[in-house]
């Protein structure tokens, strides 16, 4: 069944689609959300809850663009909601990373780090970097877009990233030393 | 030495002095002076593609209930899927509904208790030949029910004969009530024919004369009055199929004097009050009958029912009986079976109510 066939069931109402649907992009949709949140149990919750509002807002779906990347869309959303209410975001955006904590050695894209590590390196940035981050380095939004869905300046977003790229630097680093030793 | 030669030693001594430098310095040098003129947005960049090489593609596997929990809370809510949310709250309430329904079935067995006899055949009649006869009080049908036990058998032996021999267009007026021991509610079976004239007479003559022999007089009279005056050849009689097969002295064309029997306390339906169905074409407007009786068939013919109805064996005191029923019914909510209220209080299944007010007959059956 193609993804066009897929939609159009599940905009049926059709379970056997939808739940076809939910396996298709359930584990890409769950990487997203734990992007976001540092507990796995909420970034289930929060996949519950995008996919509920993505089930019930498919009829509305026209087609324009990629189906996966309107779905993230929700995702984010839908995480960034639960975020706020599990991690209140605002507190996380004090100055975290001081000048001395930065790293001295960029990392490189050819870095062997895996998935999990890499999930686990954002799960221990503050709220606010890895929320800046995330959308900024990862979902390619802009300054303007981050400033105007979080509720902060784009000066703020600017300096969050900033600050968020060296500690990771710094701690992409230190992972790497560990992996090596081992 | 002179403080000036020293100085003057030490200038001459190292100046113009070389010192060959680690050739792994200028390496380092390099690195470091490299690193410090790379452009920043160049390791931002190597940065943001390594996270998103190493998580594009990744798909975390979502837990197995993630997806029943997705169907049961917000794709399909009202599916009942799982019992275990409510089954606490409806067994509760089925507790609470059998204590109940057990308080009222032991007050009620409690209040029938005190009458003697725990059977009454009582009727309400209003006629107009004979007078009105009151509703019986229990101490007459008891008194009666005992000095007139063989009488019953035996009109509970004959009526049939009579009845069916009516049924047949005997020309034959005979008046038969007879309390059933078995229902436990006295049963007033009566044979009419539609005779006028000296049969009626004679009816009445031996109805009165049955009466008056049983101490029952009220009843005769008033049961004659129908039989002079109806025209109609049907003839219901209802006699217990326990008592009928009893042997016992048979009177044979006794007029069937009415006999309420008792057989043992009948708590259950001491209260009830029973009278054989009417003939169609008795003058409705003379008599009200009310019967109050098990089961929600119509009455039965003559022994059409089942002794074993209206047998009770059970000689276990009725709070045991009662709390056994609730106990039986408690295990049948915990294994999900059908709960029977009439089984948890020991009260009949169906209860069927019928009236006949002036030439209408006005039924009702409550199932428990």
């Amino acid at each position: 069944m193609t993804e066009a066939d897929l939609i159009a069931a599940c905009q049926r109402g059709e379970p056997r689609a939808q739940r076809q649907l939910y396996e298709r992009l359930a584990g890409l949709m769950l990487t997203v959300c734990r992007r976001y949140l540092k507990r796995r149990e909420d970034a289930e919750e929060a996949l519950l809850l995008g996919f509920a509002q993505m089930f019930r807002a498919l009829p509305t779906y026209r087609g324009e663009g990629s189906f996966e990347g309107w779905v993230r869309r929700i995702m984010v959303n839908r995480a960034l909601m639960e975020l706020r209410r599990r991690e209140p975001l605002t507190l996380s955006f004090d100055d975290f990373a001081q000048p001395e904590n930065l790293a001295s050695t960029p990392a490189t894209a050819d870095t062997q780090l895996q998935a999990d590590d890499l999930l686990a390196l954002l799960a221990e940035l503050p709220a606010g970097y890895r929320t800046v981050f995330n959308l900024y380095a990862l979902e390619g939004y802009g300054h303007q877009e981050i400033a105007a869905l979080l509720g902060i300046s784009e000066g703020t977003s600017k300096s969050q990233l900033s600050k968020a790229r060296a500690l990771l630097q710094r701690r992409v680093t230190h992972q790497l030393i560990i992996n090596n030793e081992q | 030495m002179l403080p000036e030669d020293i100085d003057n030693l030490f200038r001459d001594g190292l100046d113009g002095h070389v010192t060959p430098p680690d050739p792994a310095l200028w390496a380092r040098l390099a690195d470091a002076t490299n690193a410090a003129g790379a452009p920043p947005a160049a390791d931002d960049a190597r940065l943001d593609e390594l996270f998103r090489a190493g998580l594009a593609a990744h798909a975390t596997p979502p837990g197995r209930a993630l997806w029943e929990r997705l169907e049961d809370e917000h794709l399909r809510p009202p599916r009942p899927r799982r019992a275990a949310a409510w089954w606490p709250r409806a067994l509760a309430a089925a507790v609470a509904l059998l204590l109940v329904a057990g308080g009222a079935g032991l007050l009620w067995r409690h209040a029938a208790g005190l009458r003697p006899g725990t059977e009454l055949a009582a009727r309400t009649s209003a006629r107009g030949t004979q007078g009105t006869a009151g509703p019986l009080r229990p101490s007459e049908i008891s008194g009666t029910s005992k000095t007139n036990q063989q009488n019953a058998v035996a009109a509970a032996t004959g009526a049939p004969a009579d009845a069916l021999d009516a049924t047949a267009g005997a020309p034959k007026g005979t008046l038969a009530t007879a309390a059933t021991p078995a229902t436990t509610a006295p049963q007033v079976a009566r044979a009419a024919t539609g005779q006028e004239g000296p049969r009626a007479a004679r009816a009445m003559k031996s109805t009165s004369l049955a009466a008056a022999e049983n101490n029952f007089s009220h009843q005769a009279t008033r049961l004659a009055v129908p039989a002079s005056s109806g025209s109609s050849a049907t003839k219901r009689a209802a006699v217990s199929p326990s008592v009928a097969a009893r042997p016992g002295p048979a009177r044979s064309g006794a007029p069937d004097a009415p006999a309420p029997a008792v057989r043992g306390p009948k708590p259950l339906d001491a209260g009830a009050l029973a009278v054989a169905p009417t003939p169609t074409a008795a003058p409705a407007s003379a008599v009200i009958e009310v019967e109050v009786r098990r089961g929600s068939a119509a009455p039965a013919p003559v022994a059409a029912a089942t002794a074993e109805t209206f047998s009770d064996d059970d000689d276990r005191p009725v709070g045991r009986r009662v709390l056994g029923g609730l106990l039986r019914q408690a295990r049948h909510v915990v294994r999900g079976e059908r709960v029977s209220l009439a089984e948890a209080t020991g009260l009949p299944e169906n209860l069927t109510l019928q009236a006949n007010l002036g030439g209408r007959t006005l039924s009702r059956t409550i199932r428990l």
